[in-house]
């Protein structure tokens, strides 16, 4: 264990200090700062009109300007990146380098060089995650000066658990990539080449599967256009993505009521009014404990190859 | 000399015929006679009743050239009646009438108690001063057995008969005539009603309750009798009298207000909450109450309600036979949303309808997806960290 923290406290004190970390940091902060501060004009303009509407924090988090996407789109695009930079070189630029075996050499298990590098990533997002997310509560608050409600706070909270883990899933991704490579170079396009596969190609892809599945046209049935839809919505969900999308988008939206298509029968009677936290986190459950199960998958599957591996100096 | 005869003779001829003209015809000398009086009557002939006094106005006219002193007098009146000229204020026996005027007069007949009914006649005499010139006229006056304006008060309403529902207010315009010949202050009373209603006598178009008014002779008045039958009141005819009296005059109005049963039905929760919450797929209960708030028993209440599709919702009777006025049943409403049910708030109405009368109430559904999945979800991910573990196990320490 005490092994296994001095790699944690060194890995983390690295990824702070790195310029790499720094860059992807300001990038999302700035980002994720003006499009808040752009929505929270909005959000002021709407507020005036209606002022009994519910959840009015939670939008700093979503609403969009138009310009600008929303906040928790920004964490969703940049979260990988910012999982993959973390952990893209973990194990072969210590191998290449030559370092790895002296730290092995160290009186210090094997599985603790690679708990130690994935915890101190999954803590290095952490810190980064709560401080945007509590910048943007800050700014959020001095904007539209309504302060969150008990189930607001829990549902932010539970958008960065949730984004920690998926984010994780990319770590821990990336750092299986820099096992399976040795060059650094490969494993990073490798990783990246996956992301841009799975973020942007599955959506095509599960569009033109379910078109050719089952073709439709805009006078097709309701009944085909539902499995046509459903269809494409189960590939896509194949890519974590997706499932991210998915579940974020129903957490931190109380508003939404089923993630996939509804027949008219469905809505009849149906008042839009937001679901309960339970209700939501039934909807999404299949979602998050998926991206639990990934991201301890594949750091499982990381974790057996580095063992086996040989390194050699 | 001979045109000189000729001219003495055409004179003498004139003066004869002049003269004798004169002597035929006196009366172009004096056109009018010098003196005539007449008595003009306005009626001849009238009714009375046995308590009323006769009145006529009669005129005394002077055709002759010269004022006249008149004496009137009644000849032989009929034996009991008291009868006589008069002015406004005293008797009158003579008037002086100018020359071609005339002076009107009243006469005055005042039968007496035991009069029979009969016609009687009263010769009515004018004569001048010097007995000269004189005119009579007759007059005859009719007993009635029947006073024709006898003191007493006539009521008169459109509409004496007027149907309500329980709790609201009618009103009967009534008018009040004192048809007697003295100023009354009648007392008004209103008997029959029942003791919950709320009864009030208004002047029309006046906002205040009274209980006399005052009428002067051949006045007419209206008020209003406003009847308001109590909320509770059970249908029904109620006959009401509307008296006024003064002393030995009263009349009395009998009216009939019908109150027709109010038919409502509620439909509402016992706790008043409009929501319920129900699990997709699954049966829950919620209580309702079906409340006669009317005054007649509403029969054959039945149910049903408005859903979505595919929902199923039963009532526990699903029907009530009777409910009696102010009478309050509990029915039990079984809610089964279908497995599909997207999670979230709904929007159904339970309806009653019975006989004339209909009551829905608006609930809003909270429906929830059963939970089942989770722990499918949380038992994937409890093997992948038991997997976990145990690679760290098998491999770690190495």
């Amino acid at each position: 264990m005490r092994g296994m923290l001095a790699v944690f406290w060194k890995e983390v004190s690295d990824h702070m200090g790195s310029r790499r970390f720094l860059i992807l940091f300001a990038i999302i902060g700035l980002a994720g700062l003006w499009a808040t501060y752009v929505a929270a004009q909005s959000i002021r303009s709407e507020l005036a009109s209606n002022p009994d509407s519910r959840f009015v924090f939670l939008r700093v988090f979503t609403s969009s300007s138009g310009l600008l996407p929303p906040f928790v789109s920004f964490i969703g695009f940049f979260g990988p990146l910012v999982g993959l930079a973390l952990g893209f070189d973990a194990i072969n630029r210590e191998m290449s380098e030559g370092t790895m075996s002296r730290v092995l050499s160290q009186p210090l298990y094997r599985d603790s060089v690679i708990n130690g590098k994935f915890l101190a990533g999954v803590a290095t997002i952490t810190v980064m995650l709560l401080s945007l997310i509590l910048i943007v509560s800050g700014l959020g608050l001095q904007l539209i000066g309504v302060p969150p409600t008990q189930e607001e706070m829990l549902r932010l909270l539970l958008f960065v658990m949730t984004s920690i883990i998926y984010i994780a899933f990319w770590l821990g991704l990336a750092i299986l990539f820099s096992i399976l490579f040795r060059r650094t170079a490969t494993s990073a396009l490798g990783a990246i080449a996956l992301w841009v596969f799975l973020s942007f190609f599955m959506v095509m892809i599960a569009g033109a599967a379910a078109d050719a599945a089952i073709p439709v046209n805009e006078g097709s049935p309701p009944e085909l256009l539902v499995r046509n839809a459903n269809l494409r919505q189960g590939i896509m969900r194949m890519s974590p993505t997706t499932l991210y999308d998915e579940a974020i988008g129903t957490i931190v939206s109380p508003g939404v009521r089923t993630l996939g298509p509804v027949l008219v029968q469905q809505v009849q009677g149906l008042i839009p009014t937001p679901l309960r936290l339970s209700q939501s986190l039934n909807l999404v459950w299949p979602q998050l404990t998926t991206i639990v199960a990934l991201t301890l998958v594949v750091f499982a599957i990381g974790y057996v190859r580095f063992m086996r591996q040989e390194i050699r100096a | 000399m001979l045109l000189k005869s000729c001219l003495a003779r055409s004179l003498a001829l004139l003066a004869v015929g002049v003269l004798v003209t004169l002597m035929v015809f006196p009366a172009l000398a004096t056109a009018q006679p010098a003196r005539g009086i007449r008595l003009l009557p306005e009626f001849t002939s009238i009714v009375i009743g046995r308590e009323d006094d006769a009145r006529l106005t009669v005129r005394v006219a002077n055709t002759g050239k010269d004022g006249e002193f008149v004496d009137l007098e009644i000849v032989s009146p009929p034996s009991g009646w008291e009868a006589r000229f008069s002015d406004f204020s005293f008797g009158l026996r003579g008037v002086y009438v100018a020359a071609g005027k005339e002076q009107e007069v009243t006469f005055r007949a005042k039968p007496p108690a035991d009069a029979a009914v009969s016609d009687y006649t009263f010769d009515l005499k004018a004569i001048t001063r010097d007995k000269q010139v004189q005119d009579t006229l007759r007059i005859t006056i009719g007993i009635q057995a029947q006073g024709a304006t006898a003191e007493k008060v006539q009521m008169v309403t459109l509409y004496p008969e007027v149907s309500t529902p329980a709790g609201a207010s009618i009103q009967f315009n009534i008018d009040l005539t004192n048809q007697g010949r003295t100023d009354r202050t009648f007392e008004l009373v209103v008997k029959g009603a029942p003791q919950q209603w709320t009864t009030s006598v208004e002047p029309a178009f006046e906002k205040k309750q009274i209980s006399t008014i005052s009428l002067k002779a051949g006045e007419t008045k209206g008020v209003n009798l406003i009847l308001t039958p109590n909320e509770r009141q059970a249908p029904g005819d109620f006959p009401v009298s509307f008296t006024a009296r003064s002393g030995s005059v009263q009349e009395t109005l009998n009216l009939k207000v019908g109150v027709t049963g109010s038919y409502d039905i509620l439909v509402t929760t016992p706790t008043g909450r409009l929501n319920a919450d129900a699990v997709a797929g699954q049966e829950s209960v919620m209580a309702l109450v079906v409340a006669n708030i009317g005054t007649a028993e509403v029969k054959g209440i039945s149910f049903s309600s408005t859903k979505p599709d595919g929902w199923d919702i039963k009532f526990e009777p699903e029907k009530i036979d009777t409910l009696a006025a102010a009478e309050i049943r509990e029915v039990s409403v079984k809610i089964k949303a279908p497995d599909k049910t997207i999670a979230g708030d709904y929007a159904i109405s339970l309806n009653a309808l019975g006989q004339r009368s209909s009551s829905t109430k608006d609930i809003r559904v909270t429906v929830s997806t059963p939970t089942k999945w989770g722990a499918v979800g949380i038992g994937i991910v409890v093997v992948v960290v038991a997997g976990l573990a145990g690679i760290f196990v098998r491999l770690g320490r190495r």
